[in-house]
């Protein structure tokens, strides 16, 4: 599990360095887009956000369904708590560009929520393979 | 002519943006209730048949993610109407 967990983090580190580096870039360069200010803040929300999915997921206890499904749940629940509260307050508090911070908003999210779904299924294709 | 001038005058009335607004309501709703059902039936598959909870876990987490990505598509979508 402990290895599984470091190649997670490894996977996450290096896509969320490549989407932060490679956003700004395409934003300046391609679209020519004004990058707004607190650009850097998103993805540091988004890696810290999947940091806390890794090191729950794997600190639970995992021979207990329905806790797991519980965890599930609440990691889900906790994730849109945050996301939706900080693109509220980022809106309100930067006064940014609306449609370029819902566009890189939206492809952050979808990126951690691939990443989120691919850990929970690694996960239980761990588990399961510990079981047989 | 006429679908021309209601157009207009929907337009100065801002009805795009009360659209916009019940769009994203929507969606939020359609979320909820989704997700809600597919916790719910999770959970009584689960105490059910606990022997497959393995393979119901997987599912959950799939189907939940393909609704978040639709609910967040579509807040977009309203999101641009603004």
């Amino acid at each position: 599990m402990k290895e599984l967990r470091n190649k997670q983090l490894l996977i996450f580190t290096l896509v969320m360095l490549l989407a932060g580096w490679g956003v700004w870039w395409m934003m300046n360069s391609v679209f020519h887009v004004e990058s707004f200010m607190g650009y850097p803040f998103i993805p540091v929300l988004f890696y810290l956000s999947g940091l806390v999915l890794v090191y729950v997921l794997f600190r639970v206890d995992k021979t207990n369904p329905r806790k797991l499904v519980n965890v599930y749940m609440l990691l889900k629940l906790i994730k849109m708590l945050v996301f939706g509260t900080t693109a509220l307050i980022y809106l309100f508090a930067f006064k940014v560009n609306t449609k370029t911070f819902i566009v890189v908003f939206a492809f952050y999210y979808m990126l951690y929520l691939l990443f989120e779904t691919y850990t929970f299924y690694s996960v239980e294709k761990q588990i399961k393979k510990q079981k047989a | 002519m006429l679908l021309s001038i209601l157009l207009q005058a929907a337009a100065g009335a801002g009805l795009a943006k009360l659209g916009a607004g019940i769009g994203a309501g929507l969606a939020a709703i359609g979320a909820g209730i989704g997700i809600g059902r597919i916790g719910g039936s999770a959970m009584e598959g689960i105490a059910r048949q606990p022997e497959s909870a393995s393979d119901i876990r997987m599912n959950l987490i799939i189907a939940s993610a393909l609704i978040d990505a639709v609910s967040l598509f579509t807040v977009v979508v309203c999101g641009f109407i603004l």
